[in-house]
């Protein structure tokens, strides 16, 4: 009999709120120093299938509730041919709900973000090159930073951990008011462009930290910085700039699991002319850390699961809680931030394998509202920041780099992939 | 690696232009960082289509249908465009739901079912109430339906993964006559009785001939 999961309290939003234009699949890509083997990749995929059996599940939906129900098919590579983020069609695909891409040096994984959060893809994408390189014959001692497909599963992997956290407490509400949101043309094709900038990690950090604040904080209120003087300083408006950072709930709260454990913390500020970058880094710096203190953490956790323990909602058929919970997103989510900026942080690989990768890529889906999103990854000194953009105007992350590599001072390397712009 | 020397960064050599504020650049070369080239997935948006074709008419047909009811309303004083309109539309749902659409069979039965309903209470209300969509039409084709799909998942031995949320779902749509019932809008019970106990029966003959499958479904399905 086939077994079924749950979806995370987490994940729970995430079937209501998607459709072509906000798909919720983000992706990690790996670039590597030799072009992908697609046959080692293939044997690859099929060696880590049953270490990450909430990977492979489909979508079902119940009279109440979606759930996840486990599959044996295999899970197929392909070649990378769409732009990244595209949503994931679950009739394709043996109905997986991620995918596993390869181009050229490039190996990437997209997921539906019902299924985990970045930290989990992030292990997903270790195993896997892990064995991928093993199959291409290099020799690597993991140092017990890699899940092994012969260790087993772990219970503990597939905890709801948003509900072994969760603690009755009385949260006070604020309420916030709109944020300034970005506007700009859609691309004659839907679709996503990217844009990378590669900096020095070592050097960012220790601009960062010069300045009093963290890499996180830093980029926040530089991002934020730009936005005021490319577009709110020419408008009307001065509603706040709000940058959403997604936090790894795991590190103030360990747990090992490989779903979804994330809270999101918005960094606001109402930008004037007065305002100094200066000032900006140290007032995001204060919120960041204020607000990911392990008491405002656990106010996040008990709001996302207050609801879901609401004995009312065990009533409430599964085509309403999709309507609810598509207008709370769009109300108290979307409306309320102008864009999200993803920090996967440094992902440590075991020595034998940093030589074979050269660069680790987040790219965070962007949505009607929030048109352009970052993500930010660095592996082995080289940080990657990563705008996914589905507007023509490019202002915003040219006044960013610009000023990343003029006033700051770093060598800054751009690529892209061009979507929309080569004709 | 170029420099932009508008942007202050370094360029890549597989671009031509800066990404950042499209100047151009020395001739593109090759790099690892390369995306694929998008061209074979730019679709150009075909301006005809079937679909397109199928919604063109039915809008066309519905709005003359109502222009000819109003211009000769004087001769006849009844609102007959009504029916044609939410028949028309009933079409449309067949041509794009049932014809065009690959979703479940199970969900297409539903579909007609809930449109078939609405499109025979509409006939009825216009041709002056007098109630035989609620009495029988209604609650009888509920009972076909949920026969269509009992039959379908028996024949495709697909019961326990796709069609038993429809079954469940027939028999909640079928406890809807009776709601009628009590609100006088019907007045002949037993149509709407027989609805009811033909669903009821179908989920006791599901549990009796089925074995633990049955159980874990219900489970899942209401997460209890």
């Amino acid at each position: 009999m086939k077994k079924w999961y749950k979806l995370d309290n987490a994940a729970k939003l995430f079937p209501s709120v998607t459709n072509t234009k906000n798909t919720s699949v983000y992706r990690i890509s790996a670039v590597l120093t030799n072009p992908v083997d697609v046959d080692a990749l293939q044997q690859a995929a099929d060696t880590v299938f049953d270490r990450f059996p909430m990977f492979t599940v489909k979508l079902r939906r119940g009279v109440f509730w979606n759930y996840l129900e486990s599959s044996t098919d295999k899970i197929v590579i392909a070649e990378d041919q769409q732009y990244p983020c595209r949503n994931i069609d679950p009739t394709t695909n043996n109905g997986y709900l991620f995918k596993v891409l390869y181009y050229k040096n490039r190996v990437s994984v997209e997921v539906f973000h019902a299924l985990t959060d970045g930290n989990g893809a992030v292990e997903f994408l270790k195993s896997l090159l892990y064995y991928y390189l093993l199959y291409m014959g290099h020799e690597i001692d993991t140092e017990d930073r890699i899940l092994l497909a012969d260790s087993g599963v772990d219970i503990h992997d597939m905890e709801d951990a948003f509900r072994r956290y969760y603690k009755d407490c009385y949260v006070e509400s604020v309420r916030n008011s709109r944020a300034y949101h970005i506007k700009g043309t859609a691309f004659e094709q839907f679709g996503n462009n990217v844009v990378h900038g590669v900096v020095s990690a070592s050097q960012l950090n220790a601009l960062a930290k010069q300045k009093g604040s963290t890499i996180t904080a830093y980029l926040s209120a530089l991002l934020s910085y730009s936005i005021y003087q490319t577009r709110i300083k020419y408008s009307k408006s001065n509603a706040p700039v709000v940058i959403a950072v997604p936090v790894n709930l795991r590190k103030a709260f360990p747990s090992r699991t490989l779903r979804n454990f994330f809270g999101v913390v918005n960094l606001g500020a109402r930008i004037t002319e007065d305002t100094t970058l200066d000032e900006l880094i140290f007032r995001m710096n204060e919120m960041l850390k204020y607000k990911t203190g392990k008491e405002n953490l656990q106010n996040i956790i008990y709001n996302n699961v207050a609801l879901e323990r609401n004995k009312a909602t065990l009533f409430v058929p599964l085509f309403l809680k999709n309507w609810f919970v598509n207008l709370g997103f769009h109300m108290l989510g979307e409306s309320k931030r102008t864009l999200t900026l993803s920090n996967i942080g440094n992902i440590i690989l075991p020595q034998q394998m940093n030589e074979h990768v050269e660069l680790i890529e987040a790219l965070v889906y962007p949505s009607n509202k929030s048109p352009m999103n970052c993500g930010i990854s660095s592996v082995n000194d080289k940080l990657v920041i990563t705008f996914t953009r589905n507007i023509v105007e490019s202002d915003i992350l040219q006044y960013f780099f610009s000023t990343l590599a003029g006033e700051a001072g770093l060598e800054v390397e751009i690529y892209s992939n061009d979507w929309g712009i080569s004709e | 690696m170029t420099k932009c020397i508008r942007c202050n960064v370094t360029v890549d050599n597989q671009h031509n232009r800066c990404p950042l504020c499209s100047k151009p650049l020395k001739i593109r070369g090759e790099s690892a960082t390369e995306y694929p080239s998008y061209k074979e997935v730019y679709q150009v948006t075909k301006p005809f289509t079937v679909a397109k074709l199928f919604l063109f008419l039915t809008i066309s047909a519905i709005v003359l249908s109502i222009t000819i009811n109003a211009l000769t309303y004087h001769i006849n004083p009844r609102i007959w465009s009504i029916i044609v309109s939410t028949g028309l539309i009933y079409a449309w749902i067949v041509v794009k739901d049932t014809i065009l659409s690959n979703k479940h069979i199970g969900r297409k039965i539903l579909y007609h079912y809930v449109m078939l309903s609405i499109f025979l209470l509409v006939i009825d209300i216009f041709v002056g109430f007098r109630g035989w969509s609620t009495n029988y039409a209604i609650p009888l084709f509920g009972v076909a339906a949920t026969f269509i799909m009992t039959m379908l998942a028996i024949v495709q031995k697909s019961l326990w993964r796709h069609d038993i949320g429809y079954i469940l779902a027939m028999f909640f749509i079928n406890l809807c006559p009776m709601l009628l019932f009590v609100f006088n809008l019907s007045h002949v019970i037993w149509t709407s009785v027989f609805s009811i106990v033909y669903s009821l029966l179908t989920i006791i003959g599901m549990i009796i001939f089925s074995d633990r499958k049955f159980i874990s479904e219900i489970r899942r399905r209401f997460h209890y």
